[in-house]
């Protein structure tokens, strides 16, 4: 039941953020997070060698929102993708490779760090953060392996913006 | 005259030499000879002291402080280490790589190794504080008739000079050395991410002496990169490594397979011993066979051949959930039951079972979940910090857990927060109580530590905190609960039965006291009714009523 309660909240979220998705797109800033930390990017002792992602899909649908400015822009049906991505310690994920609008939340791992579009942050356990269609993420994890789980959504313009 | 008389009774000569033995074996009972009170790593004093008087532990005040020297070069401040106590001498292992014996009446400095003008047992692989200096706790035995104290630490005298761990017995009494062991966990090479260089650690497991030998799990330096888990057993009369026990959580011991650490302290009860691992995946393209990673497992203590494991998160859900609590065996009502609460936040609890070779039979989970977890069922295990062992009471064990909202809320709650449950009841009476343990931070997203490891004298818990408070909690048999809560620590005492839900005592807090530094890693030892604690504000105290 919960989970079928944590989906139905997803939907819910989902159709929120998509609106204002349309509306502008730009990262959301973590409400809890602190100021970037320093890093040292070009420390090469610091990562391993790139590890492939291999997501773990828990739910893949897709859904007719009705709102009728959407609707009018062919954007009315949407692809909802819930996947959980497992990134070992000491990597550099130099472009996260989930497309459309991500509503990211960090599940474990206390030494993640993103950079959308050159916005470098901090992320905590629990945090959740939006990457809006066309961005680029990438990801750094320190001494801890970082759990996310990321629910994508897609239409056919927001695809499109990520070719 | 008359007195020497009735010395000469045989009878009263028995008498009294079996008062002495009594008195001898009883207040040694009344000691902490190990990290979690014994093999058992029951973390419970069973004995009535003053410890475990409600009326008495208000009273509880500091009676002496030490601190520990600092450091030297490679060596880091404070204690991850926890006291042992054995005929009124506290021993602890420090950051800055030496190891101390201390008056329990006064804390004055008994001894110290090595001395002060010798090199530290340092590592010069530091990447966290499992390795920084003597972080595994001691264990107190006999060698050969001399009490002995044996303690796990880095040493560079040996090996490759770069800090390879091993173990070292000392005399009790005066420090002198009575044996070393050879290489236990190897350091072959400093190289970030290396896999052609062993990068082991002994780390926090604890050294266990059981079955005339001592235990001790082998894990790796902060996962850079992760090792091949290893138990080790060396002749507890010489330190030499007892080739006819071989453990190793992947593969082959000779493979180049990798995981499954033993980051906790063995265990060891009846004719086994008990550990619990790390993670396995790492990103590696393919589960090692066979793979024994995060898993709570039981093995011959002769052979190190596995009885029975017990594997709740399957490789594909591995996201690091290391099982860094170590094993619990509980002589309950219903039986002998195997429990810890896994890196994830779920406590399960295993029968032990027969000593042949089968599959564990498991009593239950909490939270509630089928076991094994599966990719469909909605739950995440991962690199979260449900990290300190449990302490058993009778029935009884507390720990921290990740709570009814765990699947729902995230795992942050669940830092501050002991459960105790009720081993060997029904599910629906599982619960006993729980509390948020105050003199603790906020609740924090960049916060990863709240509580040490609980220790438990007849009801009573004691539990070190990150704002370094001791806090003494009650069970509520003992004294009224302050409070009812609901058992879902998401839903308000309004909403609790609507929501299917029951409500569970909130126990009374008897002390917090401040201390200084915190006690994240540390637990209280129990020991002839006093407190001994360290912090990592580089300090041990000692605390009476």
């Amino acid at each position: 039941m919960k989970r079928f309660f944590m989906i139905g909240i997803s939907f819910a979220i989902a159709e929120t953020v998509i609106v204002l998705a349309s509306l502008g797109q730009n990262p959301s800033p973590s409400p809890k997070g602190s100021p970037a930390r320093e890093g040292k990017p070009d420390e090469a002792a610091k990562f391993d060698e790139p590890t492939i992602l291999k997501p773990l899909d828990r739910f893949d649908g897709r859904t007719v929102l009705r709102n009728a400015r959407l609707t009018a822009a062919g954007q009315g049906e949407i692809q909802m993708t819930l996947r959980n991505w497992d990134i070992p310690n000491r990597q550099r994920i130099e472009r996260f490779p989930e497309l459309g609008f991500l509503i990211v939340q960090v599940r474990s791992g206390d030494d993640l760090v993103t950079v959308i579009d050159g916005h470098r942050q901090q992320r905590y356990v629990d945090e959740f953060f939006t990457v809006p269609a066309g961005s680029t993420m990438s990801i750094e994890t320190g001494t801890d392996t970082s759990i996310i789980q990321t629910l994508a959504i897609t239409t056919s313009r927001n695809v499109q913006a990520n070719k | 005259m008359r007195h020497d008389h009735l010395l000469q009774s045989t009878p009263l000569r028995i008498a009294i030499f079996l008062s002495v033995v009594s008195f001898s074996a009883c207040k040694k009972e009344q000691e902490w000879h190990s990290f979690h009170y014994n093999s058992m790593r029951t973390s419970s004093q069973p004995n009535s002291t003053a410890l475990s008087d409600p009326a008495r532990v208000p009273s509880l005040a500091v009676r002496w402080t030490w601190t520990a020297p600092p450091p030297g070069p490679g060596g880091n401040a404070g204690f991850r280490a926890s006291p042992v106590v054995n005929d009124n001498i506290v021993y602890i292992g420090n950051g800055n790589g030496y190891f101390y014996a201390l008056n329990g009446d006064t804390g004055a400095l008994r001894w110290q190794y090595p001395p002060a003008s010798s090199p530290a047992l340092v590592t010069q692989f530091q990447c966290n504080p499992s390795s920084y200096g003597i972080a595994s706790s001691a264990t107190i035995t006999d060698i050969n008739g001399t009490d002995a104290v044996i303690f796990a630490a880095p040493d560079q005298s040996i090996g490759m000079h770069l800090g390879d761990s091993r173990l070292f017995a000392l005399n009790a009494k005066t420090g002198a050395e009575i044996w070393k062991s050879p290489v236990i966990a190897r350091l072959t090479g400093l190289t970030s991410g290396s896999k052609t260089e062993f990068h082991e650690n002994i780390g926090y497991s604890s050294p266990v002496v059981f079955n005339h030998h001592v235990y001790v799990g082998i894990g790796d330096q902060c996962d850079n990169p992760i090792q091949k888990g290893r138990v080790v057993a060396v002749h507890l009369d010489t330190g030499a490594i007892d080739a006819a026990f071989s453990y190793c959580s992947t593969g082959t011991c000779g493979d180049s397979t990798r995981g499954g650490g033993v980051w906790s302290p063995v265990s060891g009860a009846g004719q086994n011993v008990y550990m619990t691992t790390g993670n396995t995946k790492a990103g590696a393209p393919t589960e090692p066979s066979p793979n024994n990673g995060l898993s709570m497992i039981k093995l011959d203590q002769n052979s190190g051949a596995i009885i029975w494991k017990f594997q709740p998160v399957p490789w594909v859900l591995d996201g690091d959930p290391d099982w860094s609590a170590g094993a619990t065996i509980m002589s309950a009502s219903c039986g002998a039951v195997v429990i810890s609460t896994m890196k994830d936040g779920w406590t399960h609890a295993l029968d032990d079972g027969p000593t042949v070779p089968g599959p564990p039979s498991r009593r239950w989970t909490f939270p509630p979940a089928t076991i094994p977890f599966t990719p469909g069922d909605g739950t995440t295990h991962g690199d979260t910090r449900y990290m300190r062992g449990g302490a058993s009471w009778g029935d009884v064990y507390i720990t921290m857990n990740g709570g009814l909202n765990l699947t729902v809320s995230g795992v942050l709650g669940g830092y501050r927060r002991l459960h105790a449950f009720n081993v060997c009841a029904a599910e629906a009476d599982r619960l006993r109580w729980l509390i948020d343990v105050p003199g603790t931070s906020p609740p924090n997203p960049s916060q990863r530590y709240y509580l040490g490891h609980p220790t438990v004298t007849n009801g009573i818990v004691y539990v070190g905190t990150d704002l370094g408070h001791l806090v003494v909690i009650a069970d509520p048999s003992l004294v009224p609960a302050a409070g009812f809560r609901c058992s879902n620590p998401d839903v308000t005492n309004a909403n609790c039965i609507a929501s299917g839900y029951k409500f569970v005592p909130q126990p009374a807090v008897l002390k917090d006291i401040p201390l200084s530094g915190r006690m994240v890693y540390n637990e209280p030892a129990l020991a002839n009714g006093r407190v001994y604690v360290a912090t990592e504000g580089n300090n041990v105290y000692m605390l009476s009523p």
